[in-house]
């Protein structure tokens, strides 16, 4: 105990204490992380970003130059994980390494679980989120008010835009920058954030209202193919109905658009060969 | 020359904001399609071949390591090269459409190269971060990383107009018989589009045991059809 008071006199004395990290730095962070997949590989994945984002907090608790390029050396290694999810653990991570600026017993240990453990299953949770459900949520949601609201065109179109703007990046600036606030306030206990645990009941939820709207959609879009003939909501149910299978069982947009053209096509012309 | 010059700039926005910068959703094709359209005047085609194409790639998930097909920048090259060639164009504007949407498929393919490409470049720039923080040169780091987003942007542009060019080209180029024997089924593709659109986007959530809630939607959508 001892040895470590006189320790830390020590450093003291050779180099003055480190700050702590500002609101201000917090907020630089926050815009840099919308760049972190500026240098993304198949092989390092977000590693410089991570660094890049991170630089204001390790310029801000680093002792010296030594300690900063030491810090940045570290956190420009291989990391992966979702983008916007990311925030947590660059909240955290700064918390980790102002403790271990101020000596706080192993904190590398808990910094490595963070970065690695905690970091992979932010990524799947993100992925899941963000492209699994809230983009198509947003996507539907923006198409339907484009159809209910077509006798307001063209403010139908710029009415749904902006909804589907909304929609997404509500949720999408709401986890990058609580994210970085939570992580740097809890520390390791980012873990036990109720943000997080939420998402799956989120997922549910998404994926529930989705295929209501994806049954309303394809109702006010049978209209508009109705208003030709026929034989329009025929293409279009084969198609959808193509596409659908190929997706589902071979989960293969590319070839759910191609077979689905082919089918068309060909009822088309078995259509017109008859003398439809 | 503008047409050219709004083509490059919305190319550097879409390729940006689809995985560099941000990720706000303004590349998405429904957003850039119709922004496009704005721009040139036609916001009607824009948000046509912007809400079919939207449907249709949804299920494009561009995340970690995966390899996707870049389907935002299909389609800016689908509407780049519909409102560059609308005013030459001889034949109905549903084969413009049709045809500009396949071309859109097919480039969204290629694009999918450019994903890997830019992935190439950023091997190089990886290099000098790191060797920068050996050095102890910050602000070299920092430039390296910031070169991945300009590079990225200079590359959407060169490749948004590149394209565009030679979707025109190709396009005045047709033999006229490809217009003129299959006029009619032009419509219905677009109907075709449409449905693979549903179907796509439907296979991406559909349980059998929620089967109950496009149900439900389907009635809303009858009572909303019934109340217009």
């Amino acid at each position: 105990m001892d040895n470590k008071v006189i320790h830390r006199n020590e450093n003291l004395i050779i180099n003055p204490p480190p700050d702590s990290l500002r609101t201000f730095d917090l907020v630089r962070i926050f815009l840099r992380s919308f760049f972190i997949q500026a240098t993304f590989t198949m092989k390092e994945k977000l590693s410089v970003g991570f660094g890049f984002a991170l630089l204001p907090g390790i310029k801000r608790i680093s002792r010296n130059h030594e300690h900063m390029q030491q810090l940045l050396k570290r956190h420009s290694e291989y990391y992966n994980s979702h983008p916007f999810m990311t925030s947590f653990i660059l909240g955290s991570v700064l918390r980790l390494e102002e403790n271990a600026t101020n000596n706080s017993p192993n904190p590398y240990k808990d910094i490595e679980i963070i970065k690695t453990h905690l970091a992979g299953v932010l990524g799947s949770l993100g992925d899941r989120l963000f492209w699994k459900f809230l983009k198509p949520f947003a996507s539907i949601v923006a198409l339907i008010m484009i159809f209910i609201l077509s006798e307001f065109y063209p403010w139908n179109i710029f009415i749904s835009i902006i909804c589907f703007l909304l929609v997404f990046n509500v949720l999408h600036l709401f986890y990058r920058l609580w994210g970085i606030i939570h992580g740097y306030r809890a520390g390791t206990a980012v873990i036990h954030s109720k943000s997080i645990q939420l998402i799956e009941h989120l997922n549910f939820r998404l994926a529930c209202f989705a295929l209501g709207f994806i049954g309303l959609l394809s109702i006010l879009e049978l209209r508009l193919v109705y208003k030709e003939d026929i034989f329009g909501i025929i293409i279009f149910i084969a198609a959808s109905a193509t596409a659908f299978l190929l997706n589902y069982k071979k989960n293969s947009p590319g070839l759910g658009i191609i077979v689905g053209l082919a089918v068309s096509f060909v009822i088309y012309s078995l259509f017109h060969l008859t003398g439809y | 020359m503008e047409g050219y010059i709004t083509i490059a700039v919305l190319g550097a926005l879409v390729a940006l904001d689809t995985t560099v910068a941000g990720q706000f959703m303004v590349s998405q094709p429904l957003i850039s399609a119709t922004l496009a359209g704005y721009l040139f005047g036609d916001m009607e085609s824009g948000m046509y071949i912007g809400a079919i194409m939207q449907l249709m790639w949804l299920k494009l998930i561009p995340a970690g390591g995966s390899i996707f097909l870049n389907g935002n920048l299909g389609t800016l090259a689908a509407i780049s090269v519909l409102e560059l060639s609308v005013n030459e164009f001889k034949y109905s504007i549903e084969s413009l459409r049709f045809t500009v949407i396949v071309y859109g498929i097919v480039t969204s393919y290629i694009f999918g190269y450019f994903t890997m490409s830019q992935r190439f470049i950023n091997q190089f720039l990886i290099r000098i971060a790191h060797n920068a923080v050996y050095k102890n040169r910050i602000f070299r780091f920092q430039l390296a990383h910031i070169l991945g987003v300009i590079t990225t942007g200079i590359a959407g542009m060169l490749i948004s107009v590149i394209f565009a060019l030679a979707g025109k080209w190709l396009l005045l180029r047709l033999p006229p018989v490809y217009f003129t024997s299959s006029e009619s089924f032009f419509q219905y593709g677009l109907y075709a589009f449409l449905g693979i659109g549903i179907g796509t986007v439907l296979s991406m959530h559909w349980a059998r045991k929620a089967w109950y809630y496009p149900v439900i939607g389907v009635g809303a959508g009858c009572v909303v059809m019934l109340l217009s």
